[in-house]
């Protein structure tokens, strides 16, 4: 923030009172906005300022409430009962520091800071999508409102997250990137899982690296590479769930029935939906 | 007759090259441009690939060198610490090691 001058035509020091300020815009870049303000107090002018800059942050209605009221907004987008979804939507460094300030405390933003810049936005997306789950999660079942700094994400030795805090105890997560969205997910006293991925044609091959013939006789006629996907989702999900991935191969797990868009897999049920041109899918 | 039965067993240089091509395919040139792919290389650490650009390429390996290397039955076999830390390398070694066997 920059201000070219400040003149007083009253004194400075005696502020009581309702003022007027009006406001002008005298030059806007893509960094940076400029304006002067006229201030009036009982019809004199009492203040005019020329040239006050400030650095324009890429403010949209999530990134405005956040900075205004942390505590009772976020960023993310609850795009189905407690399924949180936040995107790389912004260019400039001053929004992801502006975010990394609101989201992440002295620990996580050290090691955010040591990542490369692709590397770090991938890992702030998914990991505000997860703390805007914890934090509904939390309101919902305890009626109480948490920061997002006030618990940590953390990893452990195989890579899995998992949330550090008085309050996140017993509460289980899951998280999962794709391109430039990623979505998470939080669960008191049990497991959960989620996936993404983008919709788009698969081969033959890898058709049949991933599914058995009894999986693909399942699938309705219709959209075939969407259910192809929801059915790549559903075991990856799944291989969450239980806390071990694919191991690389998918067709260790078997899905064994399909109703709507929910699919089994032994006694647990992913439930998927389409979202743009992604399949999200999670355990229930 | 299957053709890749009366194939010469590849050399590890020749392995090495033919497997960076199917990187190549699976994640994208552009991607690739900005990495260093080497033997050391772990798909999911260096390379950054997630589970579906691992069984696409699982795919094309399988596709070319045929049914003689089970390399999914392989993957599954190991620990998700040995998945995460998985190289290049390790699957030279396997295709090696398979070829040599037949």
């Amino acid at each position: 923030m920059k201000i070219q001058e400040v003149i007083f035509y009253e004194d400075m020091e005696d502020q009581q009172g309702v003022f007027e300020c009006t406001c002008q815009l005298t030059d806007m870049t893509d960094d940076t906005a400029t304006a002067d303000f006229i201030l009036r107090r009982d019809n004199r002018t009492w203040a005019i300022i020329r040239g006050w800059q400030n650095a324009r942050l890429e403010i949209d209605e999530p990134l405005w409430k956040v900075s205004m009221s942390p505590l009772h907004n976020r960023l993310s987008e609850e795009i189905a009962p407690g399924i949180f979804l936040f995107r790389n939507a912004y260019q400039r460094v001053v929004s992801w520091d502006f975010i990394m300030k609101r989201y992440f405390n002295q620990a996580e933003k050290a090691s955010l800071r040591a990542m490369l810049p692709n590397k770090r936005k991938e890992r702030i997306i998914s990991r505000v999508a997860v703390k805007d789950a914890i934090r509904a999660l939390l309101k919902q079942e305890k009626q109480e409102a948490y920061y997002p700094i006030e618990f940590e994400i953390r990893n452990d030795e195989s890579g899995q997250p998992f949330p550090e805090g008085a309050m996140t105890q017993d509460i289980h997560i899951s998280i999962a990137h794709k391109d430039k969205e990623a979505v998470g997910i939080a669960r008191s006293g049990r497991p959960a899982g989620i996936d993404i991925e983008l919709i788009a044609e698969k081969t033959d091959g890898f058709i049949g690296l991933a599914f058995h013939p009894e999986e693909l006789a399942l699938l309705p006629a219709a959209d075939h590479t969407a259910w192809i996907i929801r059915c790549w989702v559903a075991k990856e999900a799944y291989g969450k769930y239980i806390g071990k991935g694919l191991q690389g191969n998918p067709k260790k797990y078997k899905i064994d029935s399909i109703s709507g868009e929910k699919l089994r897999i032994g006694d647990i049920t992913v439930q998927t939906i389409k979202h743009n041109n992604y399949i999200i899918g999670w355990t229930l | 007759m299957d053709a890749i039965t009366t194939q010469q067993p590849l050399s590890s240089e020749q392995i090495f090259n033919l497997l960076k091509t199917f990187i190549t395919e699976v994640i994208g040139e552009e991607f690739v441009e900005d990495l260093d792919i080497s033997r050391e290389s772990s798909f999911t650490r260096d390379l950054e690939m997630d589970s579906i650009e691992i069984v696409s390429f699982s795919e094309k390996v399988k596709s070319h060198f045929g049914e003689h290397i089970d390399f999914t039955g392989w993957l599954s076999g190991m620990d998700l610490d040995q998945l995460i830390n998985l190289k290049l390398d390790d699957i030279i070694k396997y295709i090696e090691s398979c070829q040599s066997s037949k």
